[in-house]
C-alpha cells in the first residue's frame, strides 16, 4: 500500500471526512495491482468448478462490490480481502482431484494442492516435508482430506441422482414441448391461419397495397412490410427456441441415462479412485518424496465428471428458473405474438366495420 | 576518607560528589574508571557503602547505560535528571526537550523508557509516591516501548510535557484539522506520509489528546494489510 494513502487515511479516521479524490485514486491503483488481477483470473477459472468452495469464493468476490467503495477505510479493507482471496481462489486451494474439472491447470501435481490444516495453509509438499508435524499427524491430515474430498463427490453425486428422480420426466425447463412451448406454437399457428386467411380472402386488396407507390395505400405497405418481416421473426425465434431446446435436452436425457444406469457403479468408483489416491499419499509420504504425479491421473472417468457437472449445472439452473416463468426466448416470441395476434385483430374488426 | 584526585577525561575530580556530578559529562571514561581495578580497591577501602551499592548496580544492570546512570546517583544522591550531556530539573523539561526534536527521536532520549532509567529514578527520589499517575503512565509506556518505541517515546514526551498542542517543523499545531490541512497539501503530503509511520510523532499527539480510538482503527487496518501482504508475498 502507498504511504500518500495511509497518509490520507489517517486523516480521514481522525476527522472523520471523506475526501472521494483519494478513494478514487486508491481504488483505480488496487485494480492495478498483481492480487487484483490475480483475483479476477482465478474467480473466471473457479466460475467453471461447480465445488461449493468455488461458489463460496465467488459470493465472496462479488461482496468485495469494489465499485461501490466510499471511504478509504472500506478500501483498505477491501484491499486486504482481496489480497486474502487471490490467495485462497488459487485452483490448489479448492481443488478435488477426485473430479478433475474443466479450466483446472491441466499440469497440476498433487503436491500443489493446498489443505487448511492446523490454522495454516499449506501444500502437500510442504506438509510431507515439514518438521513440525509427526508422521501420524501426517497420516491424519491425508486421511482426513481424503475423506472431505469423497464427500464432497459424493454429495454431489447423490445430489445430481435426487434431482433427476425428483424430476422423472426431465426437469420441466428441458422438455422440448414444456407448458409454455405448447402455449406459443399455439398462438404461432393461430397467427399464421389468420394471416393465411387474410391473404387468401383478400388477395386484391393485399396486391394494391403491395404495388402502392405513396399515399394511404404507401404507407400501409410500409406497415405490411413491418407485420410480415414481424410474422417471420417471430416463426424464425420459435424454431430456433426449438431447436436450442432439443438440443439440451438430448444431451441431457443422454447423461441423465447414463448416471441412472451406472448410479451402484459410481459409488464403488469413487472409492476406488480414493484408495488409490491414499495409496499414493502415503507411500510417497513415508518415504519423503515429492507428490509429482498430475493431478488428472486421480480423477474419475472424464465422461463421468462431465455428466456429473453437467446434470449439476442444468438442474441448478432448472431450480434456479423454477419460479422464473419465462426465459429470454418465451419473452421474444410470447410478447410478439401477442402485438401481432393484437394487430390482426384491430385490422380485422376495423375491415369487418368498413373502416378499412 | 583519603583525600585523592581522579582524571575523567580533561577534568580533575576530587570528591566523590564531584564524581557524580560528571559522569553523564564523560560517560565512557567514566565506565572505565568505576569498573577498574585501583578504583574499586580505593573505593573499598575508604567508603564500604558506595562500593557495595556499586558492585550491586554492576550485577544488577542490563546494560553500561543503566549502569552509568545509576552509578552517578550513587556518588551525588541529590542530582536531578541527568544521562549523556543532558541534564534536566523537572520532568516537564525531559517532555519538552523530547517534544522539541519532534518528528525526529534523540537515542539518548530514548534511554529513559528502553533501560528503564525514568522509572529507577523516580523510585530512588520518591517520585513514584509522590506523582503515582505519572509514574504508572511511565511504566505503561516502557511496556508499550517494547511494540512501538517511538510511539511510546514521544508519548512520553506529550505526558510529561503536559502539551495539547503539537509544534511539526517549527509550526505550532493546536488541532487536528490545522494539521492534516498543512500536510496533506501537494508539497508537503509526501514527506508528511513517508515519516508518518517510521516517526510516529503524529500519531503519538492524536493518541495524547484524545484520538486514541480513530488511531487504534488505524493500526488495526494497518496490520491487516501488512499481514496479508506478507502471507501473498509468501
Amino acid at each position: 500500500m502507498r504511504a500518500i494513502d495511509k497518509g490520507h487515511l489517517l486523516k480521514e479516521l481522525v476527522l472523520n471526512e471523506v475526501d472521494e479524490k483519494h478513494v478514487d485514486s486508491l481504488i483505480a491503483w488496487i485494480k492495478d495491482q498483481p492480487a487484483y488481477k490475480e483475483l479476477v483470473d482465478n474467480i473466471a477459472r473457479s466460475k467453471k468448478s461447480n465445488s461449493i468452495y468455488a461458489a463460496c469464493l465467488y459470493d465472496e468476490y462479488f461482496k468485495l462490490a469494489i465499485e461501490d467503495i466510499d471511504s478509504l477505510e472500506d478500501a483498505f479493507i477491501a484491499y486486504a480481502k482481496i489480497i486474502y482471496l487471490a490467495k485462497v481462489s488459487r485452483n490448489s486451494h479448492y481443488i478435488n482431484p477426485l473430479i478433475f474439472e474443466e479450466g483446472v491447470d491441466e499440469n497440476m501435481k498433487v503436491g500443489d494442492i493446498v489443505i487448511y490444516y492446523d490454522n495454516f495453509l499449506i501444500s502437500l509438499d510442504e506438509l510431507i516435508n515439514s518438521k513440525d508435524y509427526s508422521t501420524s499427524q501426517k497420516y491424519k491430515a491425508v486421511e482426513d482430506k481424503i475423506t472431505e474430498w469423497v464427500e464432497d463427490l459424493s454429495d454431489r453425486l447423490y445430489k445430481t441422482i435426487d434431482e433427476l428422480e425428483e424430476n422423472h420426466r426431465n426437469i420441466p425447463d428441458l422438455r422440448i414441448m414444456s407448458g409454455w412451448r405448447i402455449t406459443e406454437l399455439i398462438l404461432i399457428i393461430l397467427l399464421d391461419m389468420v394471416a393465411m386467411f387474410y391473404l387468401i380472402t383478400n388477395k386484391q386488396i393485399v396486391l394494391d397495397i403491395m404495388n402502392a407507390q405513396d399515399g394511404t395505400l404507401g404507407l400501409t405497405k410500409i406497415l405490411f412490410y413491418i407485420f410480415a418481416g414481424l410474422f417471420g421473426i417471430l416463426n424464425v425465434i420459435f424454431i430456433v427456441e426449438l431447436i436450442t431446446y432439443a438440443s439440451r435436452n438430448r444431451k441431457y436425457v443422454y447423461a441423465r441415462k447414463y448416471i441412472f444406469s451406472n448410479k451402484r457403479i459410481l459409488s464403488s468408483e469413487i472409492m476406488k479412485a480414493a484408495t488409490n489416491l491414499k495409496k499414493y499419499l502415503i507411500n510417497d509420504l513415508e518415504k519423503k518424496l515429492p507428490l509429482d504425479k498430475d493431478v488428472k491421473e486421480f480423477s474419475l472417468d472424464p465422461r463421468v465428471v462431465k455428466y456429473i457437472h453437467f446434470l449439476y449445472v442444468e438442474n441448478y439452473r432448472g431450480d434456479k428458473r423454477k419460479n422464473n416463468y419465462f426465459s429470454v426466448l418465451n419473452i421474444i416470441v410470447l410478447s410478439l405474438s401477442i402485438i401481432l395476434m393484437s394487430t390482426v385483430v384491430i385490422i380485422t374488426l376495423l375491415h369487418l366495420g368498413g373502416v378499412l | 576518607m583519603n583525600k585523592f584526585i581522579i582524571k575523567l577525561e580533561n577534568k580533575y575530580i576530587t570528591s566523590f560528589k564531584e564524581l557524580g556530578e560528571n559522569i553523564y559529562l564523560h560517560e565512557d571514561a567514566a565506565e572505565k574508571l568505576l569498573t577498574s581495578n585501583k578504583f574499586l580497591s580505593f573505593l573499598r577501602e575508604n567508603d564500604k557503602g558506595k562500593y557495595d551499592q556499586l558492585i550491586k548496580i554492576n550485577h544488577k544492570a542490563r546494560d553500561f547505560e543503566e549502569f552509568i546512570f545509576l552509578s552517578q546517583y550513587i556518588f551525588s544522591p541529590f542530582m536531578n535528571i541527568r544521562h549523556h550531556t543532558y541534564a534536566f530539573n523537572t520532568l516537564e523539561e525531559l517532555g519538552e526537550q523530547i517534544i522539541s526534536f519532534g518528528p525526529e527521536v534523540d537515542i539518548y532520549l530514548k534511554d529513559f523508557l528502553k533501560y528503564h532509567l525514568l522509572s529507577q529514578y523516580m523510585v530512588m527520589v520518591g517520585w513514584d509516591k509522590q506523582k503515582p499517575h505519572i509514574y504508572k503512565k511511565v511504566l505503561e509506556l516502557e511496556e508499550l516501548y517494547l511494540k512501538n518505541e517511538n510511539k511510546a517515546y514521544f508519548l512520553l514526551g506529550f505526558v510529561l510535557s503536559g502539551r495539547k498542542n503539537l509544534v511539526y517543523y517549527n509550526e505550532t499545531y493546536d488541532e487536528p484539522h490545522e494539521l492534516f490541512k498543512a500536510l496533506t497539501h501537494e508539497f508537503n503530503v509526501i514527506s508528511y506520509s513517508h515519516s508518518l509511520e517510521k516517526s510516529q510523532y503524529i500519531i503519538a499527539w492524536l493518541t495524547h489528546i484524545g484520538y486514541e480510538d480513530a488511531v487504534r482503527e488505524y493500526e488495526a487496518i494497518n496490520k491487516l494489510l501488512l499481514d496479508m501482504e506478507q502471507k501473498y508475498d509468501n
